[in-house]
């Protein structure tokens, strides 16, 4: 957790509040667009049955229905920002996102589909979130997910008991719960929400600083500042240090439980579906609609080989195959999909378990993708989204590696 | 005979003969257009003998093959599938070797973890000069791949 164990050494703080309690994350994104420092913003609305991001460039839009930390995850937006940052535009998009959302937006930027740099990150902390669906809005009504965490996974639990989109697999085994990115993050656990909203960003990050200040500049806004390695009598430097200081603590403990539950998923994964014809089995449920591709953030090809006519043959051809074993799985290929895309974004794969939220057959990706892939990953040492200077691993070598010599 | 040429159900006599006798591996190669195709030629145009087990596909550059072209001959009932590039260094794309090597890594782990023996997929850098190297190569895979025995997804009907 190199982000959370990060805040007390290098980084200065935050605690802000506003007149509205819990108004924090929509004021500083107005104060974002207000002040010039982004050009526009990616602003989750709330509607009925859902949330809708939008992209927004006028503040007032910004009002009771934007639903930053919206416990609810209808997308990737790493895949929205790839759309609006593949090409340059004159000025940045600040978005507040999930690690899993920044991590991606590193792996798509190293892939040279997004723009890292176009983007003005605030990170955002996550405890879980509800996947796509109708009435996963329900998990959206009330503002906001907030710093409780008990209260945070009880409205999941109880949206998933009334059969509506609740806790996503994958946010059950998240390791990365607390905000990235490369500037200010929002730490929304462990901090109640009385003593304001906690922001924190590396101590030589003047972005950051201006947005603060232009946050700072706003109505109803109450900013009170901890920089780094000054003024440690005050009262105010305790309060935002002491808020860090109960946030690192606070996701450590949610981290070590998340250990466990992932050493049990992928554990019963590596023992019960780790072989061909258990996988299989599992597969036998996918009926090639490919959505896992589209939700997933990181697999970016405009057209997938999967749905060129590479496998369309002469009818003979089936035939012959099928002739073979005997029987021909249909539609064909389903494995062969599933491998490929294994290799091709594997190591690459953030965890975000947006394949897994899209899938129709409820087919249980999420944990496919990381056993198989978190093995491989090991090769080469690699964590997806951990670096943006570090190179893809499939993309560079060392001379002196594996075999052959 | 093996799976990929395995005659049809509408020829039964020709498939009980072909039940009865031995398991003969089937090896699908990628090889690189200027280092290891051309060092298969050479053992081609030196008579040098090596097991009729293996069906060339000639590419640009190790680097050019797919993940997808590993995995697809593997499901599809191929024994191994063996990929030869040039020498460290000697890459006509400068470093598509490497990468190469790197891709088939990942792919035998995939195997691996899913219990498929990552032997199946040999990478091996083979210059054009080293026809008799190709040729034992083959040998070799041969007879390994004999030693592993059918690929067991040859006979499923999900892969």
């Amino acid at each position: 957790m190199s982000a959370a164990t990060a805040v007390a050494t290098d980084r200065r703080s935050w605690l802000v509040k506003t007149a509205p309690q819990g108004d924090v994350l929509r004021a500083l994104v107005r104060a974002a667009l207000a002040s010039g420092l982004a050009a526009g913003a990616v602003v989750p609305r709330r509607r009925s049955a859902t949330i809708v991001p939008t992209l927004v460039r006028d503040p007032a839009q910004i009002g009771g229905d934007s639903f930053f930390g919206a416990p609810i995850m209808p997308h990737n937006l790493a895949n929205l920002l790839g759309e609006l940052t593949f090409r340059p535009a004159s000025g940045k998009i600040a978005a507040v996102l999930r690690s899993c959302e920044y991590r991606a937006l590193v792996e798509l930027t190293k892939l040279k589909q997004a723009s890292l740099d176009a983007v003005m990150v605030i990170g955002i902390d996550c405890l879980g979130a509800a996947g796509p669906g109708k009435g996963a809005g329900v998990n959206a009504q009330q503002q906001p997910a907030g710093p409780d965490q008990a209260a945070w996974r009880a409205r999941l639990a109880a949206a998933d008991a009334a059969g509506q989109p609740g806790e996503r697999s994958a946010c059950a085994i998240c390791l990365e719960p607390a905000g990235m990115g490369p500037g200010i993050v929002a730490g929304l656990v462990g901090v109640p929400a009385a003593d304001g909203l906690l922001l924190t960003a590396p101590a030589g990050d003047e972005e950051a600083a201006k947005l603060v200040a232009a946050l700072g500049d706003m109505e109803g806004v109450q900013v009170t500042a901890s920089p780094a390695g000054s003024g440690a009598g005050s009262g105010a430097v305790a309060g935002a240090g002491a808020a860090a200081a109960a946030r690192e603590q606070a996701l450590a403990a949610v981290i070590s439980a998340r250990e466990a539950a992932r050493a049990a998923v992928l554990g019963k994964w590596r023992a019960e579906e780790g072989n061909f014809a258990a996988l299989a089995e599992t597969l036998a449920a996918c009926t090639g609609c490919l959505n896992c591709r589209r939700a997933c953030p990181l697999c970016y090809c405009r057209e997938c080989t999967f749905e060129t006519a590479l496998f369309d043959h002469e009818g003979q051809r089936y035939l012959s195959r099928a002739g073979r074993r005997g029987a021909l799985r249909l539609p064909t290929e389903v494995m062969l999909y599933h491998l490929t895309r294994l290799a091709h974004v594997g190591l690459s794969c953030v965890s975000c378990g947006m394949c897994e939220s899209y899938c129709p057959s409820d087919i249980p990706l999420t944990a496919m993708f990381a056993a198989l892939g978190g093995e491989a990953r090991k090769l080469f040492d690699y964590q997806p989204g951990r670096s943006p200077d570090e190179p893809l691993p499939l993309a560079t070598f060392r001379e002196e590696e594996l075999a052959p010599r | 005979m093996s799976a990929l040429t395995s005659p049809s159900p509408e020829q039964p006599g020709i498939a009980a003969a072909v039940a009865a006798a031995p398991h003969e591996p089937l090896i699908i190669a990628f090889l690189c257009n200027w280092c290891t195709y051309t060092g298969a030629d050479l053992a081609g145009t030196s008579r040098i003998q090596y097991p009729p087990n293996v069906r060339v596909v000639r590419v640009m550059c190790s680097g050019a093959v797919d993940p997808l072209y590993i995995l697809r001959p593997l499901l599809e009932g191929a024994d191994g599938v063996l990929i030869g590039g040039c020498h460290s260094g000697d890459c006509h794309y400068v470093s598509g070797n490497y990468k190469a090597r790197r891709r088939v890594a990942v792919v035998q782990s995939y195997l691996a973890q899913l219990g498929l023996e990552p032997e199946r997929v040999w990478f091996r850098f083979i210059s054009a000069s080293e026809g008799r190297l190709f040729a034992e190569t083959v040998t070799t895979m041969t007879e390994t791949l004999a030693r592993l025995g059918p690929n067991p997804l040859a006979r499923e009907w999900t892969a």
